[in-house]
């Protein structure tokens, strides 16, 4: 009936978070490579733009002017220094404000916006077929009574700095990279490590005997605490009801044996000879005690019945009045005159209580709460249905009322468990209990007390 | 298990590998390839024959110049089918490489050949040619020649007579490799520019090239050459007697020749493979052995024989090859350190 386990785990937790987790780093680690590429590229800037600059201040250092104007002194340290970057091409400019070229390549591309203080300008441009960073200083050099700014435009190509930002972003990388790899190799073991509390319970139910229903002796974590605690009263539960089953069986057994002892033991006495009206009571125990053992059986199977019924039968509406109408019309339908004198009182006057339960049960147990009083309450018993509602009106009592001699207090607490019929003859000790089963099964409850005419009074509360 | 299984498949696959690589027929240079070269066609001879008989398809066609010329003829754009750009005169090869003239090649590069000697992967040193000073031996017969610039000019100081008119070097103006050279000594120290007051109080001449230089030397018509290249030196000198090479205690210099491919080279396969010979063991080996250039590889045969002449090997001071160059090819520079040169000199040196 249940598929195999396998396949009812239609998911991994572990593959589930596994999943999640590199969801998550994949998504971080995108984020990171945008930051790392811009950190490394404003890195890589930063440390050759110092070298630009650095060469820029030292041709700068030897502008100056002579009684002929303006002079330079040009230092090949400048582009010595840009030299620190091997393969990269130097280019160099020295000019007037106006655009006269002092000396270097006239034709360097400026920037697209010109500086006009004396701040130091970083921009790429293309020439002599590539991209080229250039810096741009400048400096006011003073000749005779006037001064007359000076600027220098130092560039280099970007070979080196674009080496040292692809290595600094993948040095980056690959730290990330390793920090995902061992995040995801420790989450994984997390979920193991946390998971394994569960393995372990499953290898104690495995090995287990089917009859052993000890408790789980797993300590589990706290978070699946209520898992094991639920599987632990589920055990409990169990236990209980296997061992109920086997009272059960074992009553019945005793019961009927007992019973078709007595019955055998009647029939042996009715053979031996005797007097005829000797004969003839004899007869009519044997006859007695076959219809105890026939009212036993009945009960018996009634009682399985209503208890199996509990466990499969799915609930529909049913109309309390119908029920009890249809339990007298039952009773009096089998019999050619009935003691009974039946009263049915509703005390609400709203539409016909229903509730949800199984029809057939309910039934039953009404048959044996009129057996009950046909059994014991002696000639002409009475009695009553009374329906009522709850004050707060989410409970509806069915109550059941006798004038016969009732339970003694001191009986009623175990009136309700089985074999456990006072008074004479034909009590099977099942009635009630048959009773309490079918209320159980309605999540309802049974509650004896004294009826109003002295008799027994049966309450059954249903939710409703 | 595994790791066994797949240790032959490892090595199979290696071993196909290597039959692959040395299965590929070399490349074979062909068409015609122009060299355009700042140096002596007679010193490069022996190599570009050398050359010729390994891939006889290719046709060299090589045209010599003056350094500066050739700087200028490329930068004008008189030069406009050059494979091949040869020059001393390293500072206008880095100007020509840095202006983005020169293409990246992917060359089997030995180890040995130092970082010094090379650029971008554009520009190759293939020679070590040390700085030297020639002087007549007769003429030094009775004084042990000066071993430093200081004593050189101290020397001029003290005996004006002994020196007059009998002086010659670099006219560094018309000559790119002697500005290399003036420009190298003027970084050195202030030495240099005494050494080349002396020169013009004793009435120095100038010459275009080493082989003036080393011809007037030789003949005892001047009797001391300064930063004069030393291959060319040694060369004459293994001929000439009467030529002496002095390479100085305080510092020598030591240029190497550069090669690169030009960016519109009509030919750069073959012109690459021209640069991989040149930089390759055997093109060394040729170079030092039967040239009169000497290998910039240090374990090559018939180096260090050849290096003997120099001497004094810790005074090597190579010119690396970087954009610091450029700076003294500065107009403005240039023009200061020209007039600073004439002036030094004197009137009398130009003639």
């Amino acid at each position: 009936m249940n598929p195999e386990p396998g396949s009812t785990a239609s998911y991994s937790l572990r593959r589930r978070l596994t999943f999640a987790m590199m969801t998550g780093f994949l998504l971080i680690l995108s984020i990171l490579a945008v930051a790392l590429w811009n950190y490394a590229v404003a890195a890589a800037n930063r440390s050759f733009d110092l070298l630009l600059e650095g060469s820029a201040i030292t041709i700068l250092g030897r502008v100056s002017s002579n009684a002929n104007g303006i002079t330079v002194d040009f230092p090949p340290a400048a582009l010595e220094m840009l030299g620190l970057a091997e393969d990269d091409r130097v280019f160099y400019r020295i000019f007037t404000a106006e655009g006269e070229t002092l000396t270097g390549e006239a034709d360097l591309p400026g920037p697209e916006v010109d500086i006009t203080n004396d701040e130091t300008q970083y921009f790429d441009a293309r020439y002599s077929g590539t991209l080229v960073r250039f810096v741009r200083q400048r400096k006011i050099v003073a000749i005779d009574d006037q001064t007359l700014p000076v600027l220098v435009q130092v560039g280099q190509t970007r070979i080196a700095r674009d080496v040292h930002r692809n290595a600094l972003f993948l040095r980056g990388m690959m730290v990330l990279g390793v920090l995902a790899v061992a995040g995801i190799f420790f989450a994984r073991m997390s979920i193991n490590l946390a998971l394994k509390p569960l393995s372990g319970i499953v290898t104690d139910i495995e090995s287990r005997d089917p009859s052993d229903l000890r408790e789980l002796k797993a300590s589990p974590p706290r978070e699946i605490a209520s898992l094991i605690a639920a599987i632990n009263g589920f055990m409990r539960r169990l236990d209980a009801s296997k061992d109920n089953a086997q009272n059960f069986i074992a009553d019945v057994a005793h019961q009927i044996r007992t019973s078709l002892s007595a019955l055998n033991g009647q029939l042996e006495l009715a053979s031996e000879p005797g007097k005829p009206e000797e004969l003839q009571r004899r007869i009519g125990s044997a006859g007695l005690q076959a219809k105890k053992t026939i009212a036993l059986t009945n009960q018996l199977l009634a009682h399985a019945m209503v208890i199996h019924r509990a466990d499969n039968q799915s609930k529909s509406a049913v109309d309390l009045v119908d029920l009890v109408t249809t339990a007298i019309e039952n009773h009096v339908k089998q019999r050619a005159s009935t003691g009974i004198e039946f009263e049915f009182v509703r005390k609400d006057a709203l539409n016909n209580p229903v509730i949800l339960g199984d029809a057939v049960s309910l039934q039953e147990a009404l048959r044996n709460l009129i057996s009950n009083v046909e059994a014991h309450a002696g000639d002409r018993p009475c009695l009553r249905f009374t329906i009522e509602r709850s004050g707060t009106g989410n409970r509806v009592f069915l109550i059941v009322e006798d004038d016969g001699p009732g339970i003694p207090h001191g009986q009623r607490a175990n009136a309700l468990d089985r074999f456990s019929s006072f008074g004479n003859s034909l009590g099977s000790g099942l009635g009630l209990a048959i009773v309490k089963a079918v209320m159980d099964a309605h999540d309802g409850t049974v509650t004896l007390g004294d009826g109003a005419n002295g008799g027994l009074r049966v309450e059954l509360s249903f939710p409703c | 298990m595994l790791s066994v299984d797949r240790f032959p498949t490892v090595v199979f696959i290696a071993a196909l590998f290597s039959a692959i690589a040395t299965g590929l027929p070399a490349k074979a240079g062909s068409g015609q390839l122009n060299i355009y070269s700042a140096t002596d066609t007679s010193a490069m001879q022996q190599v570009l024959d050398a050359f010729q008989a390994k891939y006889p398809e290719v046709r060299l066609v090589y045209t010599e110049y003056n350094t500066r010329e050739l700087h200028e003829a490329l930068l004008g754009g008189t030069i406009s089918d050059a494979d091949i750009v040869i020059s001393s005169s390293v500072d206008l090869q880095v100007d020509l490489v840095n202006r983005g003239m020169a293409n990246s090649i992917d060359v089997k590069m030995d180890p040995a050949i130092p970082r010094w000697a090379q650029w971008r992967s554009e520009l190759f040193g293939f020679t070590f040619e040390p700085v030297v000073t020639v002087y007549n031996k007769k003429a030094f017969e009775t004084f042990e020649f000066p071993a430093t610039r200081s004593a050189l000019a101290l020397a001029i100081r003290d005996n004006p007579e002994f020196f007059e008119n009998a002086t010659g070097t670099y006219d560094i103006a018309l000559s790119g490799v002697g500005y290399l050279f003036a420009a190298q000594d003027m970084e050195k120290g202030y030495q240099f520019w005494r050494l080349v007051e002396s020169f013009g109080r004793a009435g120095a001449e100038t010459f275009c090239c080493t082989s003036h230089v080393l011809d007037k030397v030789a003949k005892g018509e001047l009797l001391v050459g300064y930063n004069v290249i030393g291959s060319y030196a040694a060369e004459r000198m293994r001929l000439d007697p009467r030529l002496a090479i002095a390479a100085f205690t305080d510092y020598t210099l030591v240029m190497s020749r550069s090669a690169f491919v030009h960016r519109s080279a009509p030919n750069p396969d073959t012109a690459e493979l021209f640069i991989e010979y040149l930089l390759s063991r055997e093109g060394q080996r040729k170079i030092t052995q039967s040239s009169a250039l000497i290998s910039i590889l240090e374990a090559v045969e018939g180096k260090s024989e050849r290096m003997t002449i120099f001497g004094n090997l810790e005074a090597m001071r190579p010119i690396k090859f970087s954009p610091g160059l450029i700076g003294y090819l500065d107009r403005l520079k240039r023009a200061q350190l020209l007039a600073d040169w004439q002036d030094a000199l004197g009137s009398n040196g130009m003639e």
